[in-house]
C-alpha cells in the first residue's frame, strides 16, 4: 500500500487508501476522472493506461487514415492537460490483475496499487474470426493509433492499389471511406447478405449497397474467406472465398467485430459479453466498477443487457461511474442512475448517410411503415403494438447529403425520433 | 450575479424574423453559399374551441444543461463555453459524424456545404463582452429576452400577476 495517501475505513472496518484507481484512459476513463473532480473529489486519482498519457478518440482514427484530419488532430483533449485532474499515472503499462478483497491491483512490472474505488475502462479490440492465425500475411485492423499509423502507411504506399475491407459495419465502413479517399480500389466483404446487419434494416441496407457501388466500391456480400495465400506471391495476398472465386489483395483489412480487453485476471468477477454492470456501473464485486465498451449494460431499447461499443455511451457511462464512485467516497447523495444507453447510430460514408436508433427487429406485434420521398431519402419506423398502445421502438433513414435537403431534414427529424423511442423505452 | 441566458415568450412573439435576420447578420450568414440559419421562426395553427389560434416560435439551440450532443461529439468540436455556458462550435475540428443530430432532441446540429456542423453559438462573442445576443437585442417585443434567472422569473411573476386583475 502507497505511503502519504488518507486511508479510509469501510463499513467491514477495513482501511483503504483514499484513492481512485483508473485502468483505461479512452472515453469512459477520461469522463470518469472529469466527473469524479467535478464532484470535488480531492482525493487521489491513479491511471493505469497501456496507452499514451494523452489519450485520443478511436472514431477519429478513420479520418487521420484517410488524410481528412492531422494526426494531433485525434487527442482531442490535448487543450485541457488531463494531467492535472491524476496524481500519478502510469502510461504504457497495463493490469494484470485484481485482488477485489485486499482492494490492490498489480500491474505489469509486477508493482501493487491499493484502492478504494477501482473503474475498468478498458476498452475493446479488434478481432478477427475466419481469418487463418497462421498466415504470414499479416492483416491490418483498425483501433488504436498504432494501427492507424499502419493503415495510413499502408495506403499511402505507391504499390498499394486493391484492399479487401472485411467487415460491413460501422469501423467497416469507416475504413472503406478512408481507402476510398486514398483511392485505391476496394472491395466490401460481409457475411450477411446485406451490409450492417444491425444498424440497418435490408431494404435500406440494399439502397445503400447499390450507392456504395455506384461510388466505385465492389461487394462481396454473404462470402467469407475460405483460405489465404502469402507463399506463392511477393507481396499482399491471394484470397479465396467460399464461392471459388480467388482475387490478389494489397492489403486486406479486418472489421469484424469487437471484444472487450479483460486481458487480468481477478477472482470472482463476473463477466458475459463483457463485465455486467448495473445502474451505477458497479460490477458484482464491492468498490469495482466498469464503464465504456468493456462494460455489459442494459440496452433500453430491448431491455437485454449487452456491450454497445459507441462514444456517447463510453462518455456517459464513465461519466455516471465517477460520480457513483465520488458519491460514495464523499457521503453524497446517490448521483441519477443511468438506465442505459439505445442502440444509435449515424455512418456517413461519402455523401450517403444511414441513421438509426432503437430495435429494428421486426416480430410478433410489430409493424413497418416505410416511404422513400422524391429526393431518394428513405425512412422505415418500427412499432410495437397496436391502436392507441402503438409506439416507436426503431427508426432507420437513409438520405444522401449530395441531394438538395437530404441530410439536412435527416439531421431535423433523427434526434427527435430517438427522444421518442427513449422516452417510450423508458416509461 | 448569476449567467444570464436567452429566454422566449411565445406570447409576445409576433413573427416579424427580425431575430433570425439579426442572428445571420452577426454570422455572416450566406445563404446563397449554402449557410444554414441557426435560428428559425415557425407560424403554428392550432384549432381551439373552434377557432383558429395562430402563434409564432422562435427557435434556436437551447444550450441545454444536460446537452446531450457534448457527449455524443467524437471530437470535441463541440464545447461548453466555460463563462457563457454556451455550447459552441468548433467547426475545424468537425468530422461531419451527425452523431450531435441524432443526440439533440430538438433538431439543431445542421451541416453545411462543406459537411460540418453549423449552430447557434449563443453570441458568445457579444456576450462576453456584456452585449446581449443579436436576436434578442433586435426583438421588438420582448419575446427573446437575456436575463438571468431572477430577472425571468419576476417577468413571469409580473405577467401571472397582471392576468389575476
Ligand atoms: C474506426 C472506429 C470508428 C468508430 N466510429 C464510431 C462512431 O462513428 N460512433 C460511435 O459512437 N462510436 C464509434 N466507434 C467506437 C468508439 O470509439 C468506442 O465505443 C469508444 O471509444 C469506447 O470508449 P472506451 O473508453 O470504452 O474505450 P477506448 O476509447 O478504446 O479506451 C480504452 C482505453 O483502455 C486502454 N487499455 C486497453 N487495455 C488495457 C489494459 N489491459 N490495461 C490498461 N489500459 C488498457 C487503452 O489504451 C485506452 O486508453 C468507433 C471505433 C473505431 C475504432
Ligand atoms: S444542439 Fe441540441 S442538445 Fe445540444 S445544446 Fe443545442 S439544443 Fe441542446
Ligand atoms: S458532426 Fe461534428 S459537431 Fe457533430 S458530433 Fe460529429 S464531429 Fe461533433
Ligand atoms: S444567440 Fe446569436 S447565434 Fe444564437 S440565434 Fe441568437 S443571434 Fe443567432
Amino acid at each position: 500500500m502507497e505511503r502519504g495517501i488518507p486511508e479510509r475505513e469501510t463499513a467491514a472496518g477495513h482501511r483503504l487508501p483514499e484513492q481512485v484507481v483508473v485502468v483505461g484512459f479512452g472515453a469512459a476513463g477520461t469522463s470518469a476522472v472529469m466527473a469524479l473532480r467535478e464532484a470535488g473529489f480531492e482525493g487521489s486519482i491513479v491511471v493505469v493506461t497501456d496507452g499514451d498519457p494523452n489519450p485520443y478518440s478511436p472514431v477519429l482514427t478513420s479520418y487521420y487514415v484517410s488524410g481528412r484530419i492531422e494526426r494531433e488532430h485525434c487527442f482531442i483533449w490535448s487543450d485541457l492537460d488531463l494531467s492535472t485532474l491524476v496524481d500519478d499515472m502510469h502510461a504504457h503499462s497495463g493490469i494484470v490483475s485484481i485482488d477485489a478483497g485486499a482492494h490492490e491491483v498489480t500491474l505489469v512490472d509486477g508493482s501493487r496499487i491499493g484502492y478504494s474505488k477501482l473503474l475498468i475502462a478498458t476498452g475493446a479490440h479488434p478481432v478477427a474470426p475466419g481469418f487463418p492465425e497462421t498466415c504470414r500475411y499479416c492483416p491490418l485492423m483498425l483501433r488504436t493509433m498504432e494501427d492507424a499509423d499502419l493503415l495510413r502507411r499502408a495506403l499511402l504506399s505507391p504499390s498499394c492499389k486493391r484492399v479487401l475491407v472485411s467487415g460491413t459495419s460501422m469501423v467497416g465502413l469507416k475504413a472503406l471511406e478512408a481507402c476510398l479517399d486514398r483511392g485505391v480500389v476496394v472491395v466490401l466483404l460481409g457475411r450477411s447478405r446485406h451490409i450492417m446487419r444491425s444498424a440497418a434494416r435490408p431494404l435500406v441496407a440494399k439502397r445503400f449497397e447499390e450507392l456504395l457501388v455506384e461510388r466505385g466500391v465492389r461487394l462481396r456480400l454473404a462470402q467469407s474467406v475460405s483460405d489465404v495465400d502469402d507463399e506463392t506471391v511477393s507481396a499482399g495476398c491471394t484470397v479465396t472465398f467460399d464461392c471459388g472465386d480467388s482475387e490478389h489483395f494489397d492489403e486486406v483489412i479486418l472489421a469484424q467485430g469487437t471484444k472487450p480487453n479483460l486481458g487480468f485476471t481477478c477472482e470472482g468477477l463476473e463477466i458475459d459479453q463483457g463485465l455486467s454492470v448495473d445502474e451505477f456501473r458497479r460490477t458484482n464485486l464491492p468498490d469495482v466498477y466498469a464503464a465504456g465498451d468493456v462494460a455489459q449494460a442494459v440496452d433500453v431499447g430491448t431491455g437485454e443487457r449487452r456491450v454497445i461499443g459507441l462514444w456517447q455511451n463510453a462518455v456517459q457511462q464513465g461519466r455516471c461511474a465517477g460520480r457513483a464512485m465520488a458519491a460514495e467516497l464523499l457521503d453524497l447523495a446517490n448521483p441519477l442512475p443511468f438506465p442505459g444507453s439505445l442502440a444509435s447510430n449515424t455512418i456517413h460514408v461519402r455523401d450517403i448517410l444511414v441513421a438509426s436508433a432503437g430495435s429494428l427487429e421486426e416480430g410478433e406485434g410489430r409493424s413497418l411503415e416505410m416511404s422513400k420521398a422524391d429526393d431518394g431519402t428513405m425512412r422505415v419506423f418500427v412499432y410495437e403494438g397496436r391502436g392507441d398502445d402503438r409506439r416507436l421502438v426503431g427508426i432507420n433513414i437513409l438520405a444522401t447529403t449530395s441531394s438538395k435537403g437530404g441530410s439536412n431534414l435527416l439531421d431535423c427529424e433523427i434526434g427527435k425520433y430517438r427522444r421518442a423511442i427513449l422516452n417510450a423505452c423508458l416509461k | 450575479m448569476t449567467r444570464k441566458s436567452l429566454y422566449f415568450d411565445v406570447q409576445k412573439c409576433v413573427g416579424c424574423y427580425a431575430c433570425a435576420v439579426a442572428c445571420m447578420d452577426q454570422n455572416d450568414t450566406d445563404l446563397l453559399g449554402g449557410d444554414l440559419m441557426f435560428r428559425s421562426v415557425m407560424h403554428v395553427e392550432n384549432m381551439e374551441a373552434g377557432e383558429v389560434r395562430i402563434a409564432h416560435v422562435s427557435t434556436a439551440c437551447m444550450h441545454c444543461d444536460n446537452a446531450e450532443c457534448l457527449d455524443a461529439c467524437p471530437s470535441r468540436a463541440l464545447r461548453r463555453d466555460p463563462e457563457s455556458g454556451a455550447v459552441i462550435v468548433r467547426r475545424e475540428l468537425c468530422i461531419g459524424c451527425h452523431a450531435c443530430a441524432m443526440a439533440c432532441p430538438f433538431g439543431i446540429p445542421r451541416f453545411g456545404g462543406d459537411g460540418t456542423i453549423q449552430k447557434c453559438d449563443g453570441c458568445y462573442a457579444r456576450t462576453r463582452f456584456g452585449y446581449a445576443p443579436a436576436c434578442a437585442d433586435i426583438c421588438p417585443t420582448g419575446a427573446l429576452s437575456y436575463l438571468d434567472i431572477n430577472e425571468a422569473m419576476a417577468a413571469k411573476q409580473a405577467r401571472f400577476g397582471a392576468s389575476l386583475v
